[in-house]
């Protein structure tokens, strides 16, 4: 529940909320998502899967589905009642999904009630893992999806376009958190002054933010530090072709941690496949085209990292 | 948390205190790739003056500690800040680490031949670590293996870092003499080993070498 003045985390009760995003388009957002939901669900768990991304949905195409009749829009605009009325099935075992397909015009920006309201709601889902495709952007809605969620997962590609968004959604995430948890008046125009960059108040990096709302506040600088150590958030670069490109990662989570103070866990890379485009035009889900492929392992091993309690069919989630 | 450009230098190549100069190497050749001008991983990241300020930061950070008299200096200043403390770095106080370096020299020298104290005048700078060996006994493979597995360093690890085979490493350990290569390349092996160790090479391959050639005379005849 985002109140003003206080973002509070959800305890993992009912279910383990992962919510995908970064900052580009056309990085694979939805495909991993779909792939990871398929293999959690395949090692036994309760998987939900959400298309968040409204206005440009893609996650049932990834599953090898046509567009749903219900979808999240449905909900929103209260035609369908209760969340629970627009989860449909995949053809997955233990995967279900909340489709984003039904696209209405201006749907694509969620008032901020509308927003708590699919929050509450999604969090009282009883699934082992929920995974939210957030879509491409940083608009504040994204954001307060991916602060809310228990882990948050960014997808990068190995271009510096891609790297760029990736860096723009981190700080974005900081200043979107420094501006809904902090009420002193005089820091949050510091703060929007950082954002727009004007009044010649250009922060040149994040610490001289830090430094000033030290000043005026002190104290406020070490809780927001520790608090940015709780986040978790975790990278996968997709679409890698090179050694360089594979090396990336690692990189940028060594990087952003020491420039942001923010620790992000690197969960590997997924090979580029030229096989996957050709795929995609059969509208069959990853899993069904190339299971032994480097592609395939890959994606076995992050989310081994994601369920690390899990072992391949073993038992079902309990819950 | 403090600015990039004003961690101390470990802290800022991400390596412990007592980091070898090889180790040291590495975290810089890492973190030169990280944060160079050209580098992609951290491309909109920092500004090009934030990324001027890492960049000879890093380079001063290899300066001091792949040199043993500056590091020295370096890790005196770090605890006389209270920044870190003498059991980080390695010795339990100054005293004790200018000591034990003293004996180390001392020791050295008396157990070497000409010849090898050119060789040791060589290596001296590469390793000012404690010594762990008494100079006048052999070094024994147990004796290496326990100083291995107290550092809980695994054959994996040392493997990794050297190229060494587990196979001799483990020869080496269990002193399989017959099994060990030529001392030209034993030698090598042991030094590269030492370093990893943290212990002075010359007494560890000498000390070694020793019982190896004991061994060598009495059996090969």
């Amino acid at each position: 529940m985002i109140e003003q003045g206080q973002i509070n985390k959800p305890k993992a009760v009912n279910n383990h909320i992962l919510a995908i995003g970064g900052g580009k388009g056309g990085t694979g957002k939805s495909l991993i998502t779909a792939s990871i939901g398929i293999c959690l669900a395949a090692r036994g768990n309760g998987v939900l899967l959400i298309d968040a991304d409204l206005g440009t949905a893609n996650l049932h195409t990834f599953l090898g589905l046509e567009p749903p009749k219900l979808g999240l829009s449905d909900f929103v605009s209260k035609k369908e009642s209760t969340i629970s009325g627009v989860i449909t099935k995949t053809g997955v075992n233990n995967l279900k999904l909340i489709s984003g397909a039904k696209d209405m015009i201006g749907i694509a920006n969620l008032s901020y009630g509308q927003k708590v309201k699919v929050l509450n709601n999604i969090k009282k889902l009883k699934y082992r893992y929920i995974l939210l495709d957030l879509g491409p952007g940083i608009s504040f809605n994204i954001l307060d999806f991916f602060l809310i969620s228990h882990c948050g997962i960014l997808i990068t590609s190995p271009e510096p376009t891609s790297i760029e968004n990736t860096y723009r959604f981190t700080k974005g995430l900081l200043f979107r958190y420094l501006r809904k948890t902090i009420s002193k008046k005089v820091v949050r125009s510091i703060i929007d002054n950082g954002i727009r960059q004007r009044n010649g108040h250009k922060f040149e990096s994040i610490f001289d933010l830090m430094e000033t709302i030290e000043k005026i506040e002190p104290g406020l600088g070490n809780t927001i530090s520790r608090y940015l150590s709780t986040l978790d958030i975790k990278l996968i670069v997709n679409q890698t072709r090179t050694s360089k490109d594979r090396s990336i990662g690692q990189k940028m989570a060594i990087a952003t941690k020491k420039y942001f103070g923010i620790p992000i866990d690197f969960l590997g890379n997924v090979s580029y496949d030229n096989k996957i485009s050709k795929g995609l035009l059969q509208k069959k889900p990853l899993m069904a085209y190339l299971p032994h492929s480097r592609v395939f392992n890959e994606l076995t091993e992050i989310t081994q990292k994601i369920s690390p309690r899990y072992q391949l069919g073993f038992g079902f989630s309990t819950d | 948390m403090k600015r990039l450009a004003e961690q101390d230098y470990y802290n800022l190549l991400e390596i412990s205190p007592k980091a070898s100069f090889e180790e040291v190497r590495s975290a810089y050749d890492q973190a030169i790739s990280i944060y160079a001008t050209d580098s992609i991983a951290t491309y909109t990241l920092f500004t090009q003056k934030e990324r001027e300020v890492i960049l000879s930061r890093l380079a001063e950070a290899y300066k001091t500690l792949t040199n043993s008299q500056l590091r020295k200096e370096y890790n005196h200043l770090l605890i006389e800040r209270g920044e870190r403390s003498p059991q980080e770095i390695g010795f339990s106080s100054l005293e004790d680490s200018n000591e034990a370096r003293g004996k180390l020299l001392e020791v050295s020298v008396e157990s070497l031949t000409q010849k090898q104290q050119e060789a040791k005048d060589e290596a001296l700078p590469s390793n000012t670590n404690l010594s762990l060996f008494d100079s006048q006994i052999s070094v024994t493979g147990k004796i290496i293996k326990t100083i291995r597995t107290t550092q809980e360093i695994s054959l994996e690890e040392i493997f990794k870092q050297t190229n060494i085979s587990r196979e001799t490493l483990e020869d080496i350990e269990e002193e399989r003499f017959e099994k060990l290569p030529a001392l030209v390349y034993l030698r090598g092996f042991l030094k590269a080993y030492a370093n990893i160790l943290q212990v002075n090479q010359t007494e560890m391959v000498d000390g070694y070498v020793k019982r190896y050639l004991e061994w060598k005379n009495t059996y090969r005849k």
